[in-house]
């Protein structure tokens, strides 16, 4: 009997590990909205777009610099997501933080000179 | 069966942190501009004003642990795993300045691997986390609190002035110490490894 209930916890356990498996996915934001990525995307020109057209169309940035006579809004938003793979014997985990930019570079009468956005790009919600 | 028993909880974690820098950026001193540097590297990681014009700082890090785990069929025993675990990360950095006229000056770059750290630990069969600290890696990008550096505490506020985070200032990679250099002044005391990394969360 005693032979029977050990082999039979034996087996159970030995289940457990080889058939106890998780997955796990979870995803999070962190910043501004990305509306540089809306569909249309609002359209910029230089020499012609002004602050107010970019305070406009994407909302407070992330960041302003001011470098002497020039202006910098900076508009971050952080994705990190995370999957993996929980299968007791290995286990496997990747993480991947992507970032979504755009950068708007004003003179001195507030017009813009320069912009561009990342290449690395997280779908608008 | 002999793998069952003796290697459980083996794990492989991975972080990519930004977009990997282009080989080639086609990019040339004293000619290149910055929209043409914005348009064709693309946003940088962090801009700084400085004295002659513009500073880019361009990042990409990946941190990978590898954990080898045994388990071992004794009573109360078999519920734990023993977890070594070894991480290691791989840095790519560029600097870019550009000057009044916005016409890169100067630029360097750096690419190094190197091991982040390693731990061990007995753990529950189906925990599986990291054992080296990589906060200050995988931590949220500083534009973030960009204003909200205002609502520090003494005598970190009265620093703000001159902190690599306003923008008008430099600018520092994600892996310099909070608490040397320009921060000197924040007399911000290291924390325990546990306090850090929920601070970073």
């Amino acid at each position: 009997m005693k032979l029977f209930i050990q082999t039979v916890a034996f087996g159970l356990w030995t289940s457990l590990l080889i058939f106890t498996a998780g997955c796990i996915s979870k995803s999070s934001t962190q910043g501004v909205e990305n509306l540089w990525r809306a569909d249309p995307p609002p359209v910029f020109e230089r020499s012609k777009t002004t602050e107010h057209d970019v305070l406009s169309a994407l909302g407070p940035p992330s960041q302003v610099i001011n470098a002497s006579d020039r202006t910098v809004f900076y508009y971050l938003l952080e994705a990190k997501r995370s999957r993996g793979a929980i299968l007791i014997i290995y286990n496997q985990t990747v993480e991947r933080i992507t970032y979504d930019r755009a950068i708007f570079f004003f003179d001195a009468q507030g017009r813009l000179t320069d912009f561009a956005t990342s290449n690395e790009k997280v779908p608008l919600q | 069966m002999v793998c069952v028993f003796l290697v459980a909880g083996c794990s492989h974690l991975t972080s990519d942190i930004g977009p990997a820098l282009p080989s080639a950026p086609g990019i040339v001193t004293g000619k290149s501009t910055l929209g043409e540097v914005v348009t064709t590297v693309g946003v940088p990681s962090q801009v700084s004003a400085s004295a002659g014009g513009f500073v880019f700082l361009y990042e990409h890090n990946e941190v990978v642990e590898s954990q080898l785990g045994f388990a071992v069929n004794l009573p109360v025993l078999r519920w734990l795993k023993f977890v070594y675990a070894s991480s290691g990360l791989r840095h790519e950095a560029w600097l870019m300045t550009f000057d009044t006229n916005d016409v890169l000056q100067a630029w360097g770059r750096e690419a190094w691997k190197k091991p982040l750290g390693n731990g061990a630990a007995a753990q529950i069969l189906i925990t599986v986390s990291s054992l080296v600290d990589s906060t200050a890696v995988r931590r949220p990008a500083s534009q973030h609190r960009w204003g909200e550096m205002w609502l520090n505490p003494l005598p970190q506020v009265l620093n703000t002035s001159q902190s690599p985070q306003d923008g008008r200032f430099g600018l520092e990679q994600r892996l310099a110490p909070t608490f040397v250099g320009q921060h000197t002044l924040e007399m911000i005391q290291p924390l325990p490894p546990r306090q850090a990394k929920k601070a970073n969360k």
